[in-house]
């Protein structure tokens, strides 16, 4: 059995210096990319790794069905053939189809242009592949929602004929198909508007909840006015007893002055500090 | 060590393995981009990624 004598620690230390020279790409991709070579899959010409591979043939597969759907006469691009309630059957079934695969293919161009570029700086992680295939779902449901919900038959005339005219060319519902499939997150971000939108209603008038604030604020800042004139009042009366009950001027002070500090805290402070006492009634700190 | 223990060597267990597949791909990578490797570095390489080679069961003495 043939056989090497190095140390662990030192292969450890080879590899750590190796990984830094190739950084940022990473040890793992690197095998992987090499392993994949050596294997010489029939398939390798569609993409360095299995994922790239399987989105190729997808997105091969959903152009297929794109042109394949589109040379059927139901698949007009009219505005109402897309719609849900005013289609049925088959048409229905091959217009969504359509719909359906340009949003595959939105996703698989999305999903493969994002794996491209990890590939290419050898940082692609197979673990991550779940995230891809819940992009790809993201965005079929991404498109088909955004071609449902976007009133594209304004932008388009029907002509008199049955054809559709237009700046879109009756491609307007599956260019949007194909545009929310790309981009899952505009179509999130758009729902999630809308739900703000909607919730802003709901939740009525601003003005009238900014002055129910301002009520509640003004309510508490009147209790703890309250609270402060009856300490006031509690020192005062326990001050008075103290007179009465003959303590000594030095003690009377104090206590005035624990009284006078309680009211205008800041000013005697300072007053303590050898500011001088002319600031006694305005804030200190103007 | 992950391998089966002997006198004087170790079997290689699978976390040597990919340390060394790990290596010799690197190795390979840099070579490829003009990177700089030192020579001990490429020498070490070669001499455990030809060991592996020849029976998939390679041997290191730590």
């Amino acid at each position: 059995m043939p056989s090497a004598r190095i140390e662990v620690g030192q292969l450890a230390r080879i590899h750590a210096h190796l990984a830094q020279t190739i950084a940022p790409a990473k040890p793992r991709t690197i095998l992987l990319l090499a392993d994949e070579a050596q294997r010489g899959s029939l398939f390798f010409f569609l993409g360095p790794v299995p994922l790239v591979r399987r989105l190729m043939l997808i997105a091969a597969l959903s152009l297929l069905v794109l042109f394949g759907v589109s040379l059927s006469g139901m698949v007009d691009g009219r505005p109402e053939s897309f719609s849900l309630l005013s289609n049925s059957s088959m048409s229905l079934l091959l217009n969504e189809l359509f719909l359906l695969s340009a949003a595959a293919i939105g996703a698989c161009f999305s999903g493969l242009f994002q794996a491209n570029r990890y590939i290419s700086a050898g940082t692609f992680d197979p673990r991550q592949e779940s995230s891809y295939w819940i992009r790809f779902a993201l965005g079929l449901m991404a498109g088909v929602i955004l071609a449902t919900l976007v009133p594209i038959e304004s932008f388009t005339e029907v002509k008199s004929g049955g054809g559709v005219q237009g700046s879109l060319g009756g491609l307007g519902a599956p260019a949007l198909a194909l545009l929310g499939g790309f981009s899952a997150a505009v179509v999130h971000r758009i729902l999630y508007r809308l739900v703000s939108a909607i919730e802003s209603v709901v939740k009525g008038d601003p003005h009238a909840n900014l002055d129910n604030k301002l009520e509640s604020v003004k309510g508490q800042a009147e209790q703890s006015a309250v609270r402060e004139r009856l300490v006031v009042s509690a020192q005062l009366t326990r001050l008075q007893q103290n007179i009465t009950a003959g303590q000594t001027l030095e003690e009377i002070g104090a206590q005035v002055r624990g009284i006078q500090d309680r009211l205008f805290p800041a000013v005697f402070d300072e007053q303590e500090d050898g500011a001088p006492i002319s600031a006694l009634g305005s804030n200190p700190k103007d | 060590m992950n391998g089966e223990a002997t006198d004087t060597q170790t079997r290689l267990g699978p976390l040597e393995r990919l340390l060394i597949r790990e290596c010799v791909s690197m190795t390979e990578h840099a070579l490829g981009l003009g990177l700089r490797v030192p020579a001990a570095v490429a020498e070490s390489v070669n001499v455990v990624s030809g060991v592996l080679n020849a029976d998939g069961d390679s041997v290191v003495v730590s």
